[in-house]
Formats: structure tokens, C-alpha cells, sequence
């Protein structure tokens, strides 16, 4: 099993970050009530990653994931530009995970006590994953990175089967022989 | 003046005033003006030379590939701790 420093970790997790702000600010005006998931907007879907996002620093601080903190409606979670709204959430998180000791810490998920590299993998294959999403749903570019695919295929495959987060869907059948992105897509119930 | 070239010149004033040995990341630096990143990153690529461009970075400490190797040269040269190619953003982080 592939095994990534602290410091790669965190190249990766910038590096898809930036994937999926490149795609953020590729949505049209008119695109942000768009479906992006059944039953989600292009807007709810962002702002679910801007919630995400939020979490990073209470989280890596050892406060525990607990309702209320964030706004959860897609406009408050948004404001009057999505584009900065989430370039500002994923700044901060990521201003967090690049402390000294952040990657050694354990993190208080709702799922219980987790190592934050764990989280970071997590965040991390989310981010490839939703950023095909927001492409798909938008006409925009679903060519990934294939490094942050390849990547995300690792750390998607060590998550537990009940323990994918929000928004996805149960795992598809696919050929080992398939090409990274479609088993990373099958891996969280999509279809290339 | 256009808003853009506006912008241009706020962050210009910011940039400037970050003392050598200091760095600051392309979000502080936005959110002392209002704006994101990847605005502040845009108008030092296009018009920061003559300003000190090489002391903003990513919020990681890391550099953008395009000016990679020269940004952390110049830091370096400044006396500014780099680890594994990112800056130590608690040791000289600017503003406070």
C-alpha cells in the first residue's frame, strides 16, 4: 500500500483544492441552479465543499464536530460570491493543515476519534471526486490531474465501506483493468 | 483608473510593505484589501515586479511552479526558514 509523507499529503491535498477552484471559477453565471447531484444545485454542491472547508481549523484545533457551528444553508454558506466564499474556506483550511504538527494530530469526527492523516486523505479524494462533479454538471473540463486520480484511488480504497462521507453514492462494480479515474468515479457510485 | 488597475495598485501597496525576512500568503494579503487569492495572485503575475512578488506565497508556505525555483532563491537569500520546499509560514508569517 502506497504511503505518502506528511509533506506529499499536503502537496496533494493543495494541489486538489486548486483543481476544484480552477472549476468554481469556471461556472457561468447561470449555471449555479443547475443540477449537480440528484437533488443537489451546482450552488448546494460547492457549498457543501465550503462547509467542508470551514471545518478544517476548529477540527485540527480539537474542537469537536458539533451542528450549528457553520451556517448549513447553500446561500449563507456562499455569500455574495460564491468564487471568493470558497477560495477563502479552502485558504484557511488549508493555512491549517500546514502547521507544523497539524498531520500528527487526531481529529474529533462525528464518526469518532481519527488521525489526521486520515482526514486529510479523505478531504483530499472528496475534493477529486466533487471536482468531476462540478466539471460534469457544468460542461467544464472532467480531465483530472492524474497524479491526484491516482492518488485519491489509494486513499479512497482504505476508507471503510460505511464510512464514505456525504454525497456519495454505494460502490459500482468495475474492472480492476479500468483506467484510475473510472474506478476512483466507481468507487463513490459513478460513472464515468 | 479602471476597478481592475485599482485592485492592481492596492495590492501592490500591500506587497510593498512586507519587510524582507517576512512572507505572506496571497489570501492575507487578499483579505486585507477585500479580495481572494487567486485576484492577488493574478495582479502580481501580471504587473508585481515592482514590488517585492517573492514574498507572498501559497498558505502552505509553498511557491507556484512557474516561479518556483527564483521565489525561493530570493527567500532564501533573505534569510527566510524554507523546509522540503515550503516556507515556515509560523516562523515569519507577515501580518502578525
Amino acid at each position: 500500500m502506497a504511503d505518502f509523507s506528511p509533506d506529499e499529503l499536503l502537496e496533494l491535498f493543495q494541489r486538489a483544492q486548486a483543481q476544484f477552484t480552477d472549476r468554481v471559477d469556471a461556472v457561468a453565471p447561470d449555471q449555479w441552479e443547475d443540477e449537480a447531484l440528484p437533488g443537489w444545485t451546482v450552488a448546494d454542491l460547492v457549498a457543501h465543499l465550503v462547509s467542508e472547508a470551514l471545518w478544517v481549523p476548529p477540527l485540527l484545533a480539537g474542537e469537536p464536530a458539533a451542528e450549528g457551528r457553520f451556517p448549513e444553508g447553500t446561500s449563507d454558506l456562499l455569500g455574495d460570491d460564491p468564487f471568493t466564499g470558497w477560495e477563502t474556506a479552502a485558504d484557511n483550511a488549508l493555512s491549517a493543515f500546514a502547521e507544523d504538527d497539524a498531520l500528527i494530530r487526531t481529529v474529533r469526527l462525528s464518526r469518532g476519534p481519527t488521525p489526521a492523516t486520515d482526514y486529510i486523505e479523505e478531504m483530499t479524494a472528496d475534493l477529486v471526486v466533487h471536482a468531476w462533479d462540478l466539471a460534469r454538471a457544468t460542461d467544464g473540463d472532467t480531465e483530472l490531474d492524474g497524479e491526484l486520480v491516482t492518488a485519491a484511488l489509494v486513499f479512497a480504497e482504505r476508507l471503510p465501506e460505511d464510512g464514505v462521507p456525504g454525497l456519495f453514492d454505494p460502490p459500482l462494480d468495475v474492472s480492476l483493468a479500468a483506467p484510475p479515474l473510472v474506478r476512483l468515479l466507481a468507487r463513490f457510485g459513478r460513472k464515468a | 483608473m479602471s476597478d481592475a488597475l485599482d485592485i492592481d495598485e492596492a495590492v501592490f501597496d500591500v506587497v510593498d510593505r512586507i519587510p524582507p525576512g517576512r512572507v505572506s500568503s496571497y489570501g492575507a494579503v487578499g483579505r486585507l484589501i477585500g479580495i481572494g487569492p487567486r485576484r492577488v495572485a493574478r495582479a502580481l503575475s501580471s504587473g508585481g515586479g515592482a514590488v517585492p512578488w517573492h514574498r507572498v506565497v501559497r498558505a502552505d508556505g509553498s511557491a507556484a511552479d512557474p516561479v518556483r525555483v527564483r521565489q525561493l532563491e530570493l527567500l532564501a537569500g533573505e534569510g527566510v526558514p524554507i523546509r522540503n520546499g515550503r516556507v515556515d509560514m509560523s516562523a515569519v508569517g507577515w501580518p502578525d
